[in-house]
């Protein structure tokens, strides 16, 4: 049987000196956190994977020395760790010297380092909320979220789910209501 | 960029990740383990399990010696411990097992030297061996001789082989130690 995890499961695994918790972690953010280290601060794969492993090396010492008691959610913890150990990587290696960073120079986004991790903790609490939406609701609606994210018409989409036109628009109005409900949370975090 | 701005951007990111999600490379996971030393969870629970079953009886053996220690019977029960291991030592010779060394025996079908005159081929044969350093001992047997070598190792062993042939007789078999040659009668 597949385990329920929820925070401080995932926190007293990791505490027990066992691997489930953290394998948890890492499928659940792993990937978003490459995707983020890679388009925001342009690293390689290779220094994104880098970054990547730092950040739970980091993580999981934070957990077992309980410097992490849990007050806040992981994936805060994580993206704080996650843009330290990227601007960490770039400071050491002079082929990032010349990136900028939503136009910033290296020299000055270390003073804006905030608003980064601010950023990749709503990109991740975002992904939560999208999970916790899609177990609750239709997984038509995120369907026709992501055609409408891809640039598809209402009249295309509309004939791909098989409604009109008018019935397509209020069922996006719906799911669109629904899914706000469930970014509050995210909205309230990051203000 | 406003808050609208920002949950689109997370939003688009999002479901852009999950049509393609980013395959991660097993490897880094192993190397967080490696360096954090976290252990599989069966290892951790069973571990566990092994400390729960060793720990009572860690706390007899310690309370066996404490016990010992507060009757004042210490030195008595080392005393008795120490006797054990000198009687032990002592004993060891008297019931080691030592293993007789088999001594094979020479074989069953004896190399037969018929001539006219037996005793006195024997006798030959035995002081002609005696030159190499070989011992043989001469004795009757049924209606003949019997030469018995028991150790037929000598320095020279072509000068050896050259006897034999001389008297229309082989080396035993590698392996063979000794040897017996039967002398009887006949033309």
């Amino acid at each position: 049987m597949k385990k329920q995890w929820d925070e401080q499961a995932i926190l007293d695994n990791i505490r027990a000196g066992k691997q489930s918790g953290a394998t948890y972690v890492f499928n659940q953010y792993g990937g978003k956190l490459l995707q983020f280290f890679k388009w925001k601060f342009k690293l390689s794969h290779e220094d994104a994977e880098e970054a990547l492993q730092e950040t739970f090396i980091r993580f999981i010492k934070s957990v077992c020395q309980k410097k992490f008691h849990g007050n806040a959610s992981i994936y805060t913890y994580l993206s704080k760790i996650g843009v330290n150990e990227c601007l960490r990587i770039i400071q050491k290696n002079t082929a990032y010297r010349d990136i900028l960073i939503d136009g910033m120079k290296i020299e000055e986004i270390i003073d804006h380092s905030k608003d980064l991790e601010k950023e990749l903790h709503y990109r991740l609490c975002v992904a939560k909320a999208l999970e916790a939406f899609e177990k609750q609701n239709a997984n038509e609606c995120l369907t026709i979220l992501t055609l409408q994210f891809e640039g598809w018409s209402i009249r295309k989409v509309a004939d791909k789910i098989g409604r009109n036109e008018g019935a397509t628009k209020t069922f996006l109005s719906e799911c669109r209501k629904k899914l706000r409900l469930y970014l509050l949370k995210c909205r309230d975090e990051s203000n | 960029m406003n808050q609208e701005d920002k949950e689109t951007q997370a939003l688009r990111a999002e479901l852009e990740y999950r049509l393609q999600p980013i395959e991660l490379n097993p490897q880094i996971l192993q190397n967080v383990f490696k360096k954090t030393d976290l252990k599989p969870d069966w290892y951790v629970d069973f571990f566990n399990l092994w400390q729960k079953l060793i720990l009572p009886v860690q706390r007899f053996s310690w309370q066996f010696l404490e016990w010992i220690w507060t009757r004042r019977v210490g030195m008595s029960f080392a005393t008795s411990v120490l006797m054990v291991v000198v009687l032990i030592k002592l004993l060891i010779p008297y019931i080691t097992y030592e293993p007789v060394p088999r001594v094979k025996s020479p074989p069953l079908i004896l190399p037969e030297l018929v001539v006219s005159n037996p005793q006195e081929t024997a006798q030959t044969l035995k002081a002609d061996l005696a030159k190499l350093g070989i011992v043989a001992t001469v004795k009757t047997f049924d209606k003949g001789w019997m030469i018995e070598i028991v150790n037929l190792s000598t320095d020279n062993l072509d000068a050896l082989s050259a006897l034999l042939t001389e008297y229309k007789l082989k080396l035993p078999p590698p392996g063979e130690s000794g040897l017996r040659i039967l002398v009887v009668p006949g033309n």
